[in-house]
């Protein structure tokens, strides 16, 4: 019997603990309970059999821990799920079925620690390809707790087995994974990913997983596992015992079923008893013939966006460099800090999903969109949408994110169609569909539509339904084509009405070659909606369309008693300013222990006062004062009293950083007014800076890079837990003179000195800078380091030092 | 659970005295940020301590250290501890850091009291299932204090499960990831026999955190 047809008999009955039962024969804690399968076949088998005798239609192999990343046995990998395998096989006979056991890699996958993807998709594939070679009927992924291991894990399965793929993750408590998805994020992975059956196992009983099953029933359309734990564990004197008895188990387990579960066993402590009463309770259960589910979810690794033809979301544009010459520069020099500010930024401002597009003619726009993708994941977790035209791209991007994509985009071209569909078919996604074919952007409502029929319809020979698009009906310059705006509108209402489906925006090109775009734009936008659009590419920095989308939501009542309005309006409304007698008084009142006169700006940066330092810096411009000389007379000496402060103990260290923050607000105000008079400044270095090999604690490198940028230093940080070779090139390939690096451990010092070799190696010239807790002056001299940073101040003390 | 201010400005390195409005304002917003992203999890056994001070055993672990088993004299018992303050408290740390350092700092050291706290709070419930037994905890000795090498972290967490009991898992350098965890060997002896908490029985005398008495 395949499982398909096990899945069609009604309730289907799981095993048991394996761990558990083997720590009651005789496995010691911590001893590999998959050399069990070599050194105690028999009693390996004899679990699985009484799990048989009790009921059960599958047994999982004894290969929770044979993932390659994480077994440290004696025995070789392939013998240990080989003999696994034939264990379950002899127990299972004829009408049993043997799934692979699957479990985590032991190890916390980028950016939330510190195993890249790649690896962990190996390490699945080998255990995976083991086990299908041994003969396992299925696959059965469990215990997950992240959401890009569990996208490692099905993938591995998908590509390197034909059998079907069965996937459980373990919540905590609060009903989320360890890195932070809950049902619904987790509901529109297992979508994207197209697994045969899916749910919970371990963590919780079954009682604490009922009402995460009935909100994943509500998200999915294949079977649903659960596969509880007998309760919470307890360890006293090395016995762990749980605390759910096989009768209250088969009740939990029962309520389950009722509420949408159709693939049932049991986890830790769990045993044949409880597998027994499982099989007594749900015998002759008749599953009611539900209606498919069919919803618009996008997801990150911990948040589901829905996207919805009651509703309208905002999507982030800044992350994309048409037009942007800022983030074209950004995406040359590889300054990853200017992309991830513009994510938090637009996250902060309340968008809902961010556009990530690279596009610039001469970089490797698939590798670094690959890169783009995964460094705004790793600081921002609203879902992205992938916007580029290239497939390749397009591919390496969507195979890399962690979750479940908004892809922009396909349109009506035979070729664009057979290149993307594809793609989005093997990893999931919502797919943006622009109304343009081999003839053009139709100038008519019904020649746009005709388009997204067309595209709708080609999509489905992959699969992909109406709920997994969008349509862009395109949105021309209003300059260009003064008719423009009646026939996107008539499109959007066209689109809801007679398709169905979702529509979607690129709200700002309505201006494009007109003055005073915000205005248009905002109010382009409100007519959009009220034409019935779903989601719209704006820029949610600018106050205007904010103000619109909000305002929309408040007066059609779906921001119910306005409290999104209330909530959002300081931000909708002009930034009030301060007046200057209140500036006074704070700067005044605050005791910073200085008392030399200075000027306005001086004081404000003094007292941290970041918007009045950019207020006031403007005001001194508008006042006719020369850039150098608020520099000269104003930012430096701020900087150099609260530096003085910071080193004689007077000023701490928070304070010594909304100081500089303050001083690197203001002096941006100047520096873009003197780049709009034709200079351009130059920022002194660059200055590589690292955590070395084997350490991932980076807060004190990151503060060293914020407080060298703000005190005028062009710094490349390379990040944590970097290998020697990867610094040496960088130096050299940046030219830099000065490398910092850092370590917090006694054990990764080691990698500080080889770090420190190499780079002496490379190039004599190259001078080090070494801080971190662990590190003295004496010790900085012996591993051969330049310099040693005592604190953040000194790495500034020292760049001054070696730049002058 | 309740941030403890003064072990934040311990953290930070600051003057609470010396503090304006401005930072204390700040350092009001980064606290309900951090509060938002924290998803505690500990977990603990209760084992056996057995065999003499140069090869003894505490549950499944083969120990050596002679500053750990000066702290378990006389502990018929004790607890393997985990605890964590999850991947949200990185999560948010890294977003920080992209936009201000001086955010960073604070949440920094928030984190770092309330991990504190909260594994203070667990050692109230493990102290409580040994009272009945006429049993008091000891210091928590983490591996990497003294001559406990950082490498027990390893067995340490193995035993534990406790990937799948509190979600932590070890780097190849044995550094807990979410970073704001901690693990421990806690001894339970008889009322009376724990040593005071000192500073002066560390080694590390340049600790920047160390407490003269």
């Amino acid at each position: 019997m395949s499982f398909v047809e096990l899945c069609k008999k009604g309730v289907v009955v799981l095993d048991g603990a394996m761990g558990t039962e083997l720590q009651l024969r005789g496995l010691a804690i911590g001893e590999s309970p998959e050399s069990w399968n070599l050194s105690h076949p028999e009693i390996v088998r004899e679990i699985h059999e009484a799990y048989f005798e009790a009921g059960a239609d599958i047994a999982y192999t004894n290969t929770f821990g044979a993932n390659p990343a994480k077994y440290h046995g004696a025995e070789p990998l392939r013998d240990v799920v080989a003999a696994a395998v034939a264990n379950a096989r002899a127990a299972a006979g004829r009408n049993r079925l043997v799934a692979l056991d699957v479990g985590p890699t032991g190890r916390l996958l980028k950016p939330a620690g510190d195993f890249e993807f790649d690896a962990a998709y190996d390490a699945f594939a080998e255990q995976i390809r083991l086990g299908a070679e041994a003969g396992a009927d299925f696959v059965a992924i469990e215990t997950i707790t992240d959401t890009y291991e569990l996208k490692a894990a099905v993938l591995a399965a998908r590509e390197n087995c034909s059998l079907p793929v069965l996937a459980t993750v373990a919540l905590g408590e609060d009903g989320k994974l360890l890195t932070g998805a809950g049902v619904d994020a987790i509901a529109a992975l297992f979508d994207a990913l197209k697994v045969d059956a899916c749910g919970f196992n371990c963590g919780l009983g079954p009682d604490r997983m009922l009402p995460f099953v009935r909100a994943l029933a509500e998200r999915v359309n294949v079977p649903i596992i659960v596969k509880a734990n007998a309760g919470m564990p307890r360890v006293v004197d090395g016995k762990t015992s749980f605390n759910v008895d096989p009768e209250q188990f088969a009740a939990d387990i029962a309520a389950c079923v009722r509420a949408g579960a159709r693939i049932v066993g049991g986890c830790c402590g769990t045993t044949s008893a409880h597998i027994r009463r499982v099989r007594e309770a749900t015998a002759g259960f008749v599953p009611d013939v539900s209606a498919p589910v069919r919803r618009s979810v996008v997801s990150s690794y911990s948040r589901a966006v829905e996207l919805s033809l009651d509703d309208t979301i905002v999507i982030g544009e800044r992350i994309n460099p048409t037009g942007k010459k800022k983030l074209k520069e950004a995406y040359r020099s590889g300054d990853t800090g200017y992309v991830l500010r513009e994510a938090v930024a637009q996250a902060q401002a309340g968008a809902q999903i961010l556009d990530v597009n690279a596009g610039v003619p001469g970089i490797d726009e698939s590798a670094v969109l690959r890169s783009t993708v995964e460094a705004v994941q790793s600081v921002c977790e609203l879902p992205l949408q992938i916007d580029t035209s290239s497939p390749a791209a397009l591919e390496n991007a969507l195979r890399h994110y962690n979750g479940k994509a908004l892809v922009n985009s396909v349109n009506g071209k035979q070729q664009v169609m057979d290149e993307v569909f594809p793609v989005v078919a093997k990893y999931g996604g919502v797919v943006v569909a622009l109304t343009l074919d081999e003839n053009g952007i139709p100038p008519t409502a019904e020649g746009r539509l005709a388009i997204a029929r067309k595209i709708i319809a080609e999509g489905a020979k992959y699969g992909l339904e109406r709920c997994d698009f969008v349509i862009d009906v395109l949105c021309l310059a209003v300059s260009a084509e003064p008719d423009s705006v009646e026939v996107i509108l008539e499109s959007l209402r066209r689109v809801r009405s007679e398709l169905g489906v979702l529509s979607v925006l690129g709200v700002s090109n309505i201006s494009f070659g007109l003055p005073a775009r915000p205005c248009l734009n905002a109010a382009f936008y409100a007519l959009a909606l009220g034409a019935g659009l779903s989601a719209a590419i704006v820029n949610p920095l600018c106050r205007e369309m904010m103000a619109t989308y909000r305002a929309y939501r408040a007066l059609t009542g779906r921001d119910r008693n306005c409290s999104e309005w209330i909530e959002a309006a300081e931000s909708l409304v002009p930034a009030a300013t301060v007046a200057p007698a209140n500036i006074a008084a704070t700067v005044q009142s605050a005791p910073s222990g200085q008392d030399e006169p200075l000027g306005p700006l001086a004081g404000a940066i003094r007292h941290a006062l970041k918007a009045d330092s950019e207020r006031i810096a403007r005001e001194l411009l508008a006042a006719g004062r020369s850039p150098i000389e608020i520099i000269d007379g104003e930012i430096v000496p701020a900087l150099e009293i609260v530096g003085r402060g910071f080193e004689t103990g007077k000023v701490f260290l928070p304070q010594l950083l909304m100081a500089a923050e303050a001083a690197s607000a203001a002096f941006e105000i100047i520096r873009a007014s003197l780049a709009q008079s034709g200079v351009e400044t130059t920022a002194r270095g660059p200055i590589v800076i690292a955590t070395v090999k084997g350490d991932i604690h980076d807060i004190g490198k990151n503060i060293v890079r914020s407080l060298l940028e703000n005190y005028g230093f062009r710094v490349i940080d390379l990040g944590r837990d970097v290998p020697p070779e990867k610094i040496v090139e960088a130096a050299l390939r940046h030219q830099c003179r000065l490398v910092g690096l850092s370590a917090l451990m006694t054990t990764t010092v080691p990698f500080m000195a080889e770090t420190i070799k190499a780079l002496n190696a490379a190039d004599p010239a190259i001078r080090t800078f070494v801080g971190g807790a662990v590190l003295t002056a004496d010790y900085a001299a012996e591993i051969g380091a330049s310099y040693y940073a005592k604190d953040a101040m000194a790495s500034v003390r020292i760049a001054e030092e070696f730049f002058k | 659970m309740k941030i403890d201010r003064a072990e934040v400005f311990r953290y930070m390195r600051t003057d609470r005295a010396k503090v304006d409005a401005v930072l204390e304002s700040r350092l009001a917003a980064v606290e309900t940020q951090v509060l938002a992203a924290v998803r505690p999890a500990a977990y603990w056994q209760l084992v056996k301590v057995e065999g003499c001070d140069s090869a003894y055993r505490v549950g499944p672990l083969e120990l050596a250290s002679r500053n750990l088993y000066r702290e378990l004299a006389s502990c018929p018992h004790a607890f393997l501890f985990c605890a964590t303050l999850g991947a949200g408290v990185d999560a948010l740390l890294r977003q920080t850091a992209c936009m201000s350092a001086a955010d960073l700092v604070m949440v920094q050291a928030v984190a770092a009291a309330l991990i504190e706290t909260y594994c203070d709070e667990c050692e109230t419930r493990m102290a409580a299932e040994v009272a009945a037994a006429g049993e008091t905890l000891r210091m928590r000795f983490s591996p990497g204090y003294g001559d406990l090498p950082l490498a027990t972290q390893k067995p340490l967490l193995v035993a534990l499960d406790a990937q799948r009991r509190a979600g932590i898992t070890l780097s190849e350098t044995f550094l807990m990831m979410p970073s704001k965890s901690v693990s421990a060997i806690i001894g339970a002896g008889p009322v009376g026999g724990a040593r005071p908490r000192s500073c002066q029985r560390c080694g590390k005398l340049d600790c920047e955190f160390r407490i003269e008495e």
